[in-house]
């Protein structure tokens, strides 16, 4: 006991009392408190160990899964196959293919849709108009007829309304060709640009054609076929 | 000539799992850290309790224990709070059943010389009921655990002067206590 005491300290504590206290301070501490303190301290170590011998093996086990997962990623994704046309066609051709049959009732699929079908028609659709598409890709007339069968009905419908059609964005941009450039007509009776030779074979015919040009403000073309028609009829007296 | 390993490398021993560098570290000091809990109580239960849990406190704390300072420092700074925590938990601890022989060694051949002594820790035990818990305290870390009266200041949270203050005035009630007749019941 005091080995913590400084010899000038022992003066506030009288030495008497402190040997009195000394000579009773003999108790001890009871067996069960001391088999229960050793106890816990040793389950404590225990603790530790199980705790230490399962990290031993959790650790690595949770870095070789990262780096397994990492790696199974950047090959995923470098795989070339997954966002390829090529796969993106095997799950289109996946669907069930429709006959010509069956296309003349049904108004059949998209134009967008069959060229991503078609992948390779694209670049034959920028040709010039009229010219013959070539089957780089070997697959079915059906789809080539369906393809002309769409561009014939998206000229119908230009036609009929007399405008050019836009196209959705993303139709623009896969349904990629030159499109002729279309002329707005007038909504009028349809006026002929010259006369034709047959109407010229009859001179009343002939002056009811100028005179119908000039109606439909064709003046210059009317002109020119007036000139040719004093030509050929100079005794022909014009009216007024 | 073995060296007697200190305390603190026998608690870094047991940090690193060592049981029986603690079972040497509490054998050491437990007997002392009883009786100061049992004389501060003066009650076997509370100091019992006490005792468990700051050994328990003291086990779970291995992994942060760092030998700044003194063990025993450190064992009566969390003793002394635990004995704080109980009395508030406890709102008053009881007051009883000190003197119970079960903590006593046993008597031997001398019965006479046993109860004279019995009689005198009876009277030991009432002077110290006597002093105010403060300098109870204090004067039980002086003569329990060995503190100096710096190392008191630090465990009690007080300066040094207030130490030097309630160790006069334990002494001298003690002194007094003690001086007074013995009445054999």
């Amino acid at each position: 006991m005091n080995q913590d005491h400084d010899k000038h300290e022992a003066i506030d504590v009288d030495p008497q009392v402190s040997a009195h206290y000394q000579s009773l301070a003999d108790e001890e501490t009871p067996a069960d408190l001391d088999d229960a303190v050793l106890r816990e301290a040793a389950r404590a170590v225990r603790a530790d160990s199980r705790k230490g011998s399962f990290q031993a093996w959790y650790r690595p086990a949770a870095v070789m899964a990262t780096v397994g997962l990492t790696l199974a990623i950047i090959l995923d994704l470098s795989d070339p196959g997954i966002f390829s046309p090529a796969a993106d066609m095997s799950l289109e051709t996946a669907l069930p293919v429709q006959t010509p049959a069956d296309t003349t009732a049904d108004r059949g699929p998209e134009p967008a849709q069959l060229l991503r079908m078609q992948p390779d028609l694209a670049p034959a659709a920028t040709q010039p108009e009229g010219a013959p598409l070539e089957d780089h890709t070997g697959l079915s007339d059906v789809f080539t007829a369906e393809v002309e069968r769409e561009k014939q009905r998206v000229q119908e419908m230009e036609a009929a309304a007399g405008t050019a059609l836009k196209p959705a964005p993303n139709a623009a941009a896969k349904f990629a060709r030159p499109r002729p450039a279309i002329a707005l007509k007038p909504l009028l009776p349809e006026a002929p640009f010259a006369c034709s030779d047959e109407q010229k074979s009859d001179v009343e015919e002939w002056w009811q054609c100028i005179a119908t040009l000039r109606q439909s403000g064709q003046a210059a073309a009317a002109d020119l076929e007036l000139d040719n028609f004093r030509e050929i009829f100079p005794d022909f007296e014009l009216p007024e | 000539m073995s060296v007697i390993p200190e305390d603190s490398a026998l608690m870094l021993r047991y940090k690193d799992g060592d049981v029986t560098a603690f079972e040497t570290l509490y054998r050491r000091h437990k007997d002392s850290l009883y009786r100061y809990l049992l004389r501060l109580s003066q009650n076997r239960d509370t100091a019992e309790d006490v005792f468990q849990d700051v050994w328990g406190k003291i086990i779970k704390a291995r992994h942060r224990y760092r030998p700044t300072a003194k063990f025993t420092t450190f064992l009566y700074r969390v003793a002394h709070n635990c004995f704080i925590d109980y009395v508030r938990r406890n709102n008053r601890h009881r007051v009883a059943s000190a003197m119970d022989p079960d903590c006593r060694p046993d008597p031997g051949d001398e019965p006479d010389l046993e109860a004279e002594k019995s009689f005198a820790r009876q009277r030991l035990d009432a002077a110290l009921g006597t002093i105010p818990d403060e300098q109870r305290d204090a004067f039980l870390l002086h003569e329990e655990a060995g503190l100096s009266i710096n190392t008191i200041a630090q465990v009690t949270g007080v300066n040094r002067e207030t130490v030097r203050s309630r160790l006069r005035y334990a002494t001298k009630k003690l002194k007094t206590a003690l001086a007074e007749p013995a009445v054999h019941t």
